[in-house]
């Protein structure tokens, strides 16, 4: 080799002395930061004349006198050929491409060019994400992907959000998208067992994210077989790149608080109203306003308590570059969050290493390591799914107690009621509120620590040109450490004088994967590409947990101090499973015209019956490249189109993510009976249980104008899902296991539009204005439930709120049609429908409630006699679609000379919110209400008003027993995502002290939502990552609103 | 290029070979829990699943606990002081619906354990040459468990009539239950009727009839074995129960023959040695076997009921219960001047003061966690039947009296005893021994059904209003759950 090297380089240099007319120097230096580019190719357009820049970006090369054009090039920057003229100086300044359609696109197990990508894949760059202050990356991605929809529950830290790509893609399935990172198919969703939720992806450093793809349609997805139906997010982090030691530091703090609280009744209000409560009820006043010992009017707002500004900051290190054989990245990122709720608090350490060595031509290797280490706390927030209705939840406990209590008395201590277990009543004759959020605040905690590590090692290997074998073997193992423990004095731990309970769970994932790429070119024009692979995956959880009550002695706070009561504890897990693949994909095009892409994959999944065990899934496209046809260049359409491609694509792809593991047996589960082994049938199976299917269609158009200045892409897709795994509701008289049985036999389609630009509205060498903005349409119906199934129930802890059934859209909310208060008597008006049992015609009729009345008389006709109860079984009615029919967001960057400003919009149309809490706001028990109770309550005949007359007790009237129309909202919002403003700073003197540039810059998260809802935030999930009850705000804490201020410092 | 060509062809073989290695993957096996084809496999895996049997029934939703309580909350005898519709204020209001909870949720507990008796019974008869010829069981012990499997369904039964039926009386050929009696695992089977509610208690009594001869006697003593499984004892007090609802007294008198001696002191003539003991508080105090208990259902430290389960939760005032359910004074029972002021059950109580008024609460439920028995039956309502029974047969006999007398002077020993000429007549003789049961069995679930099987109106309490017999409220609605699903059950009217 060296042997030949050498003769090369005396050759050229022999050519030169040959050659040699004149001589042309000069400086390559960055757009970014100005800093010299080494390593640049510069040649002499037409000839094998070159040479590279050195260390600080100079160049010199002898040019033969017919020379007329220097060209350099760089990979990831313009290539920019240069006039000569007459110069013997020529400096260039090279910017990143400039046409992001040459960009790569990360697809399925390989690479491709945008403009060469026929299926339906949405790219964030991690660059976008990076500065924005969430605690997982996934939150971030709000609005900046066509069809995917990002819906964060509320501001508890770490809580999972909702992602949907192209809506809702399952019922009792999971409708989540597989992540992969790194190759590796990673673990997602709330794994936590306590309080505290745990996203798993929240592992993931966003600062070491090179890009996030988003596959759509089935054609990009069905290389993943049966994981695909709900979309696949690639995640890539970061490799180094050639140039110079790239040397950064990230850092930024910042301050979240809640934003749009409810408005609560003061003092003066709780007392007027609940005893006019008690009156119209017949009753004695049973509450009086309080003084402190210094005469002060006692009135808390226990917003205070529950909520805060909480103080978060971040640092990201990374150490980046690369070699011609070798790359390699490391970083270290540390976040520490305060969340906006009392004693909510997230903190993360974070390691990556990635490396990339070519050892000769034919043998490279490479490894990915990330290690995160998560510490976080949350006190019972009533926030996350299934826990809405907890004494404990913090979101409630700050607006039912009442403002007549003090937090603290006047000797300091904590103003509880403990035998009752409740604050304290002071001289008041009924309750006052639950439990005392600041002591359990201070006395309780549920915390959770999780090690994380995700790696994978591979090879490359070049088995001859265009031929590269490559294996690579991901772990993913993930420890979980969930601590909870009640003080026993107050609070949930009174019961049982003080509990704790320790989980300790274990994933553990191996992923191997085994591929073969070709790709050649036949002809010069046939360009072929084909992949051929094999995958296995194997999963294990492995989990265990202890219960002890009885704490000894207060002085204990620890699972494994002193209790003198063992209880049972909390279910352990063990479970496994085994995906086992052979998948393929042909990519061909002629002439970069006319393209075809199909790909094929073969699942074996272990939780189905031994018939079923396999399925197969196929996804195939046609597209067709308009610019590259002669015709088409020389029409003058030619000039203002730089990018026009039709594309088409179908498939069937599967779904079986949130089955169980072992869905197709029947099972027996173990137990005691007075200390005696039990054995107890527990789980019925189901033989028959196959994939879910869904059969997805699309078309697209993309195009782009004026040399890609405006890109534009609309895609219209349909997705027919058969085979849903359902729940299938079984008689309870059968005395089923759960009163279900998982079976295919449900049928949905989402059918939409999808319509992004990306325009770059100014470039000038000062300014730059950039902006993206997609709009989607989505529809989504079910079509067939089984058989003797007319409707599946969703329900909010205790609470029935949601019906999904054929015609309508999944998880419909349900309730009761209500028509305001009646002015005269200040009666809620409800609507009683009653079915002619022969006929099956619905009769509607008003009747009207009083809860003063004895029970039976409380429901009264429109005539004066008495009507059976309102009840959702009977009366109940669809309310409105939670989905949103029209979404999507719209970013503008701006850079003016040092400064860059960017203001990112999300929004979303077209749907209804559930908003429980305002039944609760509105409650006329001991429950504290929002103001609007105390200011517009009717008080006197001819009153118009949506507040009836308050009677002591009353939790019908206004929605606190069943879901009722007047607290169904519409949720149409548009939002301000985030609003920022940096400016960089690039100097002599900074350069001195080694630092290419520095970008300061400050931020608004969550700045502003403008909508008519009435409830905390339209973008709400009290039943977190669910498909039967989306759409529910129920006892939920609100988001939180986060500036912050950061740095970014390149070396 | 040639000698690189045979390591890369190498990797790829040995990768492709060895990337289908793992097919056994394929087919793993639970590591917790217990495949149903091998679930008749051992000799301890059939135990357990007798065991498994009582523990369905010992559900915090059925027998563990709110079956009990919401029998007794639909009383007068109570007032509701949470207000929390989640631990019975409906049921205490009578304004449940199909959707509501504890309609929904104990229908699905006692059929959960009907369908787990079936799947016994089936499973017990399909491997019966395995289990006998293999040693598993003897004959004895395949028999006997054959018996408890029967004797739980027939309990089941009953109890689901008891709420979800309208009483025997009113009408034998209303809508009874829906007799499941195959094992359910499919998603086959979702409609069946109802049968009538005379085919209901007959399918009941065959399933006591049926288990009877098969089930141990006992002998001795009463222990914690005797006490928490069916024998036969258990069934024959079971029986004089169902009997007295469908008021049949001659049966009545026959079943509880069998477990009481002719004359005082009453006691069981063969079998385990039932009778009436002394000091009332001590059969609701460990180690709860007195010759009282027939059947109850264990609570220990690991077993408890759940939380807002337990009959202590409801009826015991705070720190072991929530103040859910004080006593209230102006009841037919607790106002009635024939319940003596230091009557052992009207002694047995504490107060609370809850939003400034103190209140009574029962205290047969006394442990905290709620580890104490939960009684299933008891040899004092054994007498009560059979004094029922006897005077409505015989007339007020001196064996009436002395039954009666049984129960009322162990709460009230200085008392003067009954006579036979203490009542007019019969009918004056069973209105007293009613009110006898209602301080008896306080707290015991019993009331519901007393009011019932009379056809009495449920009195007013509170802001309650009284329920007549012809009220929709007086029986449980069948729930929307099972209406949702089953297109052959009828509502009840």
């Amino acid at each position: 080799m060296r042997k030949i090297t050498l003769m090369l380089a005396c050759f050229l240099m022999t050519m030169q002395v040959v050659f040699a007319q004149r001589m042309i120097s000069g400086t390559v230096t960055s757009a970014d930061d100005g800093s010299g580019l080494p390593g640049v190719t510069v040649v002499v357009k037409g000839t094998t004349l070159g040479t590279t820049t050195d260390m600080s970006g100079k160049y010199q090369i002898d040019v033969p006198a017919t020379a007329r054009t220097l060209v350099f090039s760089f990979i990831g920057l313009k290539t920019q050929e240069i006039e000569i003229g007459g110069r013997t100086v020529i400096n260039v300044v090279m910017s990143t491409d400039a046409t992001a359609l040459d960009e790569i696109v990360v697809v399925g197990y390989g690479v491709q060019t945008k403009r060469e990508v026929s299926g339906a894949i949405a790219t964030v760059k991690g660059e976008s994400l990076r500065t924005i202050p969430v605690q997982t990356f996934d939150q971030a991605l709000q609005g900046k992907a066509a069809g995917v929809t990002v819906t964060v529950p509320n501001a508890v830290l770490g809580n999972p959000p909702v992602i949907r790509v192209r809506g809702f893609n399952s019922i009792s399935a999971s409708s989540s998208p597989l992540y992969i990172i790194d190759g590796v198919p990673v673990f997602t969703g709330d794994i936590s067992r306590n309080a505290n939720p745990v996203n798993p992806l929240g592992d993931i450093n966003p600062s070491d994210i090179e890009s996030i793809e988003v596959l759509k349609d089935a054609s990009a997805t069905a290389i993943y077989g049966s994981r695909a139906a709900n979309g696949v997010i690639i995640i890539t982090t970061k490799r180094g790149k050639q140039g110079k030691v790239n040397v950064t530091y990230d850092a930024s703090m910042g301050y979240s608080s809640p934003y749009r609280l409810y408005d609560l009744m003061n003092a003066e209000q709780y007392v007027a109203t609940k005893n006019k409560a008690r009156e119209n009820a017949g009753l004695a006043p049973a509450y009086f306003l309080n003084y402190d010992k210094d005469g002060n009017l006692i009135d808390t707002d226990w917003n205070d308590v529950v909520y805060r500004t909480g103080f978060q900051h971040s640092h990201a290190l990374s150490v980046s570059g690369a070699t011609p054989s070798t790359n390699y990245m490391f970083s270290a990122g540390y976040s520490n969050n305060d969340g906006i709720i009392r004693t909510n608090s997230l903190e993360r350490k974070s390691y990556r290493f990635n490396l990339d060595h070519k050892i000769n031509k034919v043998l490279s290797l490479g490894a990915n390591a990330g290690y995160t280490n998560i510490f976080a706390n949350a006190p019972q927030t009533g926030s996350i799914a299934g826990a809405n209705f907890a004494t404990a939840g913090a979101g409630r406990l700050a607006f039912v107690t009442s403002p007549i209590v003090p937090v603290f008395l006047d000797n300091g201590d904590y103003n509880i009621d403990y035998p009752n277990n409740r604050v304290g009543l002071l001289n008041n004759l009924q309750p006052v509120g639950f439990f005392h959020p600041q002591f359990v605040f201070d006395k309780n905690y549920n915390n959770s620590q999780s090690d994380r590590f995700i790696g994978t090692f591979y090879g490359n290997v070049t088995i001859m040109e265009g031929l590269i074998f490559r294996s690579s073997y991901g772990i993913d193992y993930n420890q979980l450490e969930s601590k909870t423990f009640w003080h026993p004095q107050h609070g949930d731990g009174r019961t049982n004088g003080g509990e704790a309970y320790n989980y300790f769970d274990r994933r553990r994932r191996w992923n191997w994967t085994n591929t073969l790429n070709y790709n050649k070119t036949f002809a010069e024009k046939v360009n072929f590409a084909a992949l051929l692979g094999t995958e296995e995956q194997y999963t294990q959880f492995d989990g265990w947990s202890g219960r002890r009550s009885g704490l000894a002695d207060p002085f204990f706070t620890d699972y494994q101090g002193s209790f003198t009561t063992p209880q049972q504890p909390p279910a352990a897990l063990l479970s496994e499973n085994f995906f086992t693949s052979v998948f393929g994909r042909v990519n061909a095009n002629f002439d970069r015209r006319y393209y075809v892409e199909a790909s094929l994959r073969r699942d074996g999944f272990s939780g189905l019956s031994k018939n079923n065990k396999y399925g197969n899934f196929y996804g195939a496209s046609l597209m067709w490249n308009i610019t590259n046809e002669g015709f088409f260049k020389e029409s003058s359409l030619g000039n203002i189109f730089s990018d026009l491609r039709l594309k088409a694509s179908t498939g069937r792809v599967g779904n079986i993510s949130g089955v169980s593991d072992f869905a197709s047996l029947f099972l027996y589960g173990a137990g005691t009976y007075n200390g005696n082994a039990s054995l107890f049938f527990n789980q019925a199976g189901n033989e028959d249980l196959q994939w879910e299917t869904s059969n997805k269609f699309d078309v697209g158009l993309a195009f782009a104008l004026f040399n890609d200045k405006y890109q534009f892409e609309i895609n219209y897709f349909n997705n027919n899902i058969d085979g849903l795994i359902l729940n299938v509701p079984q008689s309870p008289s059968k005395g089923i296991p759960g009163n279900t049985l998982p079976m295919n036999v449900g049928s949905m389609f989402n059918t939409g539009i999808e319509f992004s630009v990306t325009s770059t509205n100014i470039r000038t060498s000062k300014l730059l204005w950039t902006t993206t903005f997609n709009f989607n349409y989505l529809k989504n119906e079910v079509t067939s439930l089984a058989d003797g199934v007319p409707f599946l129930v969703g329900v909010t802890q205790l609470e029935t709120t949601n019906r999904s059934f054929v015609g309508q859209p999944l998880g419909t909310i349900w309730g009761v049609e209500t028509d305001g208060v009646d002015p005269a008597t200040g009666r809620r008006i409800f609507y009683r429908r009653d079915v002619n049992p022969t006929t099956g015609e619905v009769t509607r009729s008003k009747v009207y409630f009083d809860f003063s009345k004895p029970a039976a008389q409380r429901w009264q006709n429109e005539d004066g006699t008495f009507s059976r109860p309102i009840d959702i079984a009977n009366d109940g009615v669809a309310l409105g679609s939670p989905i949103p029919k029209f979404f999507g967001g719209l970013d503008n960057n701006l850079s003016f000379g040092n400064f860059d400003f960017n203001l990112g919009l999300t929004y979303a149309l077209g749907f209804y919110v559930y908003n429980g809490s305002k039944a609760g706001l509105r409650d006329q028990r001991n429950w504290n209400n929002s103001a609007e109770v105390a200011e517009k309550y009717w008080q006197n005949p001819g009153d118009v008003t949506d507040i009836p007359k308050p009677i002591w007790g009353d939790n019908i009237s206004n929605g606190s027993s069943m879901v009722q129309q007047q607290n169904v909202e519409k949720g149409d919002f548009v939002k301000v995502r985030n609003i920022g403003l940096g400016y960089t700073v690039k100097n002599d003197f900074l350069r001195k002290a080694s630092i290419s540039s520095v970008r300061l810059y400050t931020q608004i998260f969550n700045a502003y939502v403008f909508t008519g809802y009435t409830g905390a935030d339209p973008e709400i999930s009290s039943n977190g990552d669910t498909n039967l009850t989306p759409g529910i705000d129920r006892n939920t804490v609100p988001q939180a609103r986060t500036i912050s201020f950061g740095m970014n410092l390149v070396f | 290029m040639k000698k690189y060509m045979k390591f890369p062809i190498l990797v790829l073989l040995v990768a492709l070979v060895f990337g289908s290695c793992h097919k056994e993957l394929l087919d793993p096996v639970p590591r917790t829990a217990i495949s149903d084809l091998t679930a008749f496999e051992t000799r301890d895996r059939i135990i357990g699943q007798v065991n498994g049997m009582y523990a369905s029934f010992k559900n915090g939703q059925y027998l563990g606990g709110r079956y009990i309580v919401y029998n007794d909350i639909r009383s007068d005898d109570y007032l509701n002081l949470q207000q929390n519709g989640v631990t019975g204020l409906l049921t205490w209001g009578h304004n449940l619906t199909p959707s509501t909870n504890e309609v929904q949720n104990l229908w699905a507990a006692v059929y959960a354990a009907v369908n787990r008796v079936n799947l016994f019974l089936e499973g017990l008869e399909a491997n019966k040459d395995k289990i006998i010829s293999g040693n598993l069981l003897t004959q004895a012990e395949f028999d006997q468990f054959k018996g408890e499997a029967l004797a739980l369904r027939g309990l089941a039964y009953f109890h689901l009539a008891q709420l979800y039926a309208r009483p025997y009386k009113q009408n034998p050929a209303g809508l009874g239950m829906i007799l499941r009696l195959k094992a359910m695992k499919s998603g086959a089977d979702n409609a069946q009727a109802r049968a009538t509610i005379a085919e209901t208690y007959t399918q009941i009594l065959k399933d006591f009839n049926d288990a009877e001869p098969l089930l141990p006697l006992g002998s001795g003593a009463n222990t914690v074995a005797t006490v928490t499984l069916m024998h036969k004892g258990t069934v024959a007090a079971l029986k004089s129960r169902v009997y007295l609802h469908m008021e049949n007294w001659d049966k009545v008198i026959e079943e509880a023959n069998k477990i009481v001696s002719a004359a005082a002191p009453f006691t069981a003539p063969t079998g385990v040695s039932y009778g009436i003991v002394e000091n009332f508080e001590s059969i609701f105090k460990p180690p709860y076997t007195t010759a009282e208990s027939i059947f109850s259902m264990p609570m220990t430290a690991t077993e408890l009921p759940g939380t807002q389960n337990g009959v202590a939760h409801y009826f015991s005032a705070s720190t072991i219960g929530n103040n859910e359910y004080p006593i209230n004074a102006s009841s037919v029972v607790w106002s009635s001047t024939a319940f003596p002021a230091d009557d052992a059950r009207r002694v047995l109580t504490s107060t609370a003061t809850v939003g400034g008024t103190e209140y009574k609460f029962i205290k047969k439920y006394q442990s905290f966690p709620h580890t104490d028995y939960i009684p299933v039956i008891r040899y004092a309502e054994v007498l009560l039947n059979l004094a029922e029974a006897e005077a409505r047969k015989n007339g007020v006999n001196a064996r009436a009296v002395a039954l009666l007398n049984a129960v009322f002077m162990r709460a009230n020993p200085a008392a003067t005893a009954f006579t036979t000429g203490s009542f007019a007549n019969a009918d004056a003789f069973v209105d007293r021994l009613m009110l006898e049961r209602n301080m008896e069995f306080l707290g015991e679930g019993l009331r519901s059904g007393d009011v019932q099987r009379k056809l009495a109106p449920f009195a007013a309490k509170g802001t309650v209003g009284a329920v007549p017999v012809t009220s929709i409220a007086y029986v449980w609605p069948i729930p929307q759950s099972e209406l949702n699903t089953n297109n052959l059950v009828q509502e009840n009217p």
